[in-house]
């Protein structure tokens, strides 16, 4: 027969067991890729949930585009082909300049940049806690993402993948708290580090010497260091730079170019694993047996 | 209700589905800061009326079902929930005798208790915030908790469960 005051030592005791699984499942998910695959299989009933949460959003798009007046479509139709012509004016140039810059690095002996390849996504789900930047995307496996490949939209960096499903995967954005991208100023090439701070519209310079030649206004873009970037694509704008007598670095600023909070299609880079420093071969002549 | 009735496992699943559409509908930022812990206060309330049915275990094997469906580390909102499931089964004795208000105060308390924890294990691994906003949901669960218990009481009673 139960009794009426459940016996507390047995819940405490559940609570124990639990809280120690808890702690383990925690530290093996963070420290290893171990429960990676437990986590893809059960992911795949999230698929459809995502997209059940995205209905309103996508009947909204479907309305808004039936509902489109002609006049607005006519305004925006001369408004692309303007923005077309002038994209072609740019690409009859930019035949020419990758010749040339191929041609260039061949006479330098230097390595040919490869051209990453991309993958279409669109975002499903953003996450519900407003202080991690994080969204769902609608590829996975099936499409043969990898875990940090680089994820931009049509006007900078957005962020990388840090997690992939089956189906769907999650991208961490460039403003997460967590987040940290290797930069350089585009004006003199100036290297930093460019920070998330858990805010959309801020990113924060560290280390950066009070005496580096950073102004506001100067446009970031990615320096390729640390493998993980292909270099080139740009992630911010300067917003403020302050010099704290107190302080051993300058305050630096930035606003993210990419439109982190509107856009919906973004892109995927299939950047090539970074590769490791080749290991430096000892001369011979060095590697003499102490022991000896 | 009838701790003794089969009757409590459907609704109670159905629950826990809502409550995870609500708790991952995405919301616009300055709202999201605010969203409640909709999924916590169903598991206060089951626990509170099914206190031999649903327990520290069932709240931990849901805390689990919401990491995946967040994305966080496994184990973070489990041992959350399971800690409230402790907190509720300690005291629904007491919980029952309350009024709606001092309902309220309770569940602000234990939300909040859980939430300061789970703060705690979350910067241990990484990303917390440094603004005190993380505990206005709380306060926004404990508002919305007497309406909420009338309505889930008011459906079980409607549907004889």
């Amino acid at each position: 027969m139960k009794s009426i005051f459940s016996s507390g030592s047995s819940i405490y005791l559940r609570l124990l067991v639990v809280t120690v699984f808890s702690a383990i499942l925690i530290l093996v998910d963070k420290t290893t890729d171990w429960l990676d695959p437990v986590k893809r299989a059960i992911g795949l009933t999230t698929v459809p949930f995502y997209h059940l949460l995205d209905i309103p959003y996508e009947t909204a798009e479907v309305v808004d585009e039936m509902l489109t007046s002609r006049a607005d479509l006519v305004e925006q139709n001369k408004k692309l082909s303007s923005e077309n012509i002038i994209l072609k004016k740019n690409m009859q140039r930019m035949a020419a300049l990758t010749a040339e810059n191929i041609r260039l690095r061949e006479a330098l002996g230097g390595i040919e940049r490869i051209n990453v390849g991309h993958l279409l996504t669109e975002v499903v789900s953003i996450d519900p806690d407003p202080f991690v930047h994080r969204t769902v995307v609608d590829v996975g496996l099936n499409h043969k993402v990898q875990e940090g490949w680089p994820v931009v939209d049509a006007k900078g960096l957005v962020g990388q993948v840090v997690e992939v499903g089956y189906y769907h995967s999650r991208v961490l954005l460039i403003t997460d708290s967590t987040h940290a991208v290797p930069v350089e100023v585009n004006r003199n090439g100036t290297r930093a580090i460019a920070v998330g701070t858990g805010n959309l519209n801020e990113l924060k310079l560290i280390y950066v010497a009070d005496t580096a030649d950073v102004i506001e206004g100067d446009l970031l873009v990615t320096s390729g260091l640390g493998g993980k970037f292909p270099s080139g694509y740009p992630v911010a704008r300067v917003s403020s730079v302050y010099h704290d007598p107190g302080l051993p670095y300058a305050v630096v600023k930035a606003l993210p170019i990419a439109e982190l909070d509107r856009s919906r299609q973004w892109l995927i880079l299939k950047a090539p694993k970074a590769q490791p420093f080749e290991k430096v071969v000892e001369p011979v002549t060095s590697s003499v047996n102490v022991n000896e | 209700m009838n701790d003794n009735s089969s009757g409590w496992l459907w609704p109670f699943i159905l629950a826990v589905f809502c409550a995870l559409l609500l708790e991952l509908w995405p919301l616009p930022e300055w709202l999201a800061v605010a969203r409640p812990e909709w999924m916590a206060l169903v598991l206060v309330f089951w626990v509170m009326y099914q206190p031999y049915k649903v327990g520290v275990v069932s709240c931990w094997l849901v805390g689990l079902l919401v990491d995946i469906f967040k994305g966080d580390f496994l184990g973070l909102n489990a041992i959350k929930y399971a800690v409230i499931g402790y907190l509720c089964l300690t005291l629904y004795q007491r919980m029952r005798m309350f009024n709606l208000l001092q309902q309220s105060m309770m569940v602000f308390l234990m939300l909040g208790l859980t939430k300061l924890m789970s703060y705690w294990w979350q910067e241990r691994v990484g990303s917390v915030s440094d603004v005190l906003w993380f505990l206005l949901p709380s306060l926004v669960s404990a508002v919305l908790w007497p309406s909420m218990h009338h309505m889930i009481r008011r459906l079980n009673h409607n549907w004889h469960m």
